[in-house]
């Protein structure tokens, strides 16, 4: 490096260094700490969300064993003896199988009352019809109609 | 006195969301124009600088704190004001250098070329540069950076730093000497 080459180096690195910061607007840090706010806000709605969602399926398993307490118990009570016997295993086993059988016998029943009820919902009266269509369109205005916030430019 | 960016940060890594604003008190017109000089757009630099501060709120967890922080927060805005640029249709060379056309021999420059370099001139002159050369200048001389802490921002490595603070310097040099001699 010459002495010139050094010399314009230098005032090149001394006319950036002296180059003045510009601000922006005077709303620039509000809007900064308002996207945030609404991150944060956002971020703690899907918390609240989330725990939400997680009591409720706490909630349905309970219940659920619950109500499968009383049957599991009979089953226990029906079952356990039996197979406790000496060759018992395989009899309950087999009993088992007898009532499996017995239950895929009645699919085509459930089955076919399924259908029934499904005949049944063209004749429905219309005025469910509207009350459906009148909620659908509630909900769809309410969406559409939701007032933006400024915040989420960003 | 005031609190202290390491003070802030760990407030803001604390789940402190106010003391972000700090921060932005801090950073606010560095990032502006850093943005501006390179997307050369008031607007634009406001929406790339607010951007980035967003962004760098929501990694704030992923943020290390042994290393500095100036260096992460311009990596983030360099990435906003990338996305800008590749949104406006310009073309950001980032894989490849563009090699400017320098003389082999330059002519030596007259000493009151340099001397005459002001800020509303080399203002103008960095403009003219490829964003890749004013960047690097920016980063060098103004942000007070290391080639090691711009090459984090910039996301290439060292050596491509180095010579791009050599091309951008030369280009400068080049356009001086040209309006030396048109004048």
């Amino acid at each position: 490096m010459n002495m010139e080459t050094g010399k314009t180096d230098k005032a090149i690195a001394a006319a950036i260094a002296a180059l003045p910061y510009r601000s922006p607007s005077a709303g620039f840090r509000a809007g900064v700490m308002a996207a945030i706010a609404a991150q944060a806000a956002a971020r703690e709605r899907l918390g609240w969300a989330l725990k939400a969602a997680g009591a409720m399926t706490a909630g349905w398993a309970a219940l659920v064993g619950l109500a499968a307490s009383g049957p599991l118990a009979a089953f226990l009570a029906d079952y356990a003896p039996l197979a406790l016997e000496p060759g018992g295993l395989g009899q309950a086993l087999r009993l088992l199988g007898a009532r499996a059988a017995l239950a895929a016998g009645r699919l085509p029943e459930t089955f076919g009352f399924l259908g029934d009820l499904a005949g049944l919902l063209p004749g429905l009266p219309p005025v469910y019809e509207i009350g459906a269509a009148m909620l659908a369109t509630a909900a769809v205005i309410r969406a559409i109609g939701a007032p933006a916030r400024a915040e989420q430019k960003i | 006195m005031g609190e202290t960016e390491k003070e802030l940060l760990g407030r803001c890594l604390a789940g402190d969301n106010a003391a972000f604003g700090g921060l932005v008190d801090a950073y606010q017109d560095r990032l502006y124009s850093f943005a501006l000089r390179l997307l050369k757009d008031p607007a634009a630099a406001e929406e790339a600088a607010q951007a980035a501060f967003v962004k760098a709120f929501r990694a704030l967890p992923s943020y290390n704190t042994a290393q500095p922080f100036a260096p992460w927060l311009f990596r983030i805005t360099h990435n906003a004001c990338m996305d800008a640029l590749r949104a406006g249709g310009r073309t950001v060379s980032m894989d490849h250098e563009d090699f400017p056309d320098l003389p082999d021999r330059a002519p030596a420059m007259d000493d009151s070329l340099a001397d005459a370099l002001d800020g509303e001139r080399i203002e103008a002159l960095l403009a003219s540069l490829p964003p890749i050369y004013s960047e690097a200048l920016l980063l060098q001389y103004r942000e007070d950076m290391g080639p090691a802490d711009i090459a984090r921002v910039m996301g290439v490595p060292e050596g491509t730093v180095k010579a791009r603070l050599f091309r951008g310097r030369e280009l400068i040099k080049a356009r001086l000497r040209v309006a030396g001699a048109t004048i």
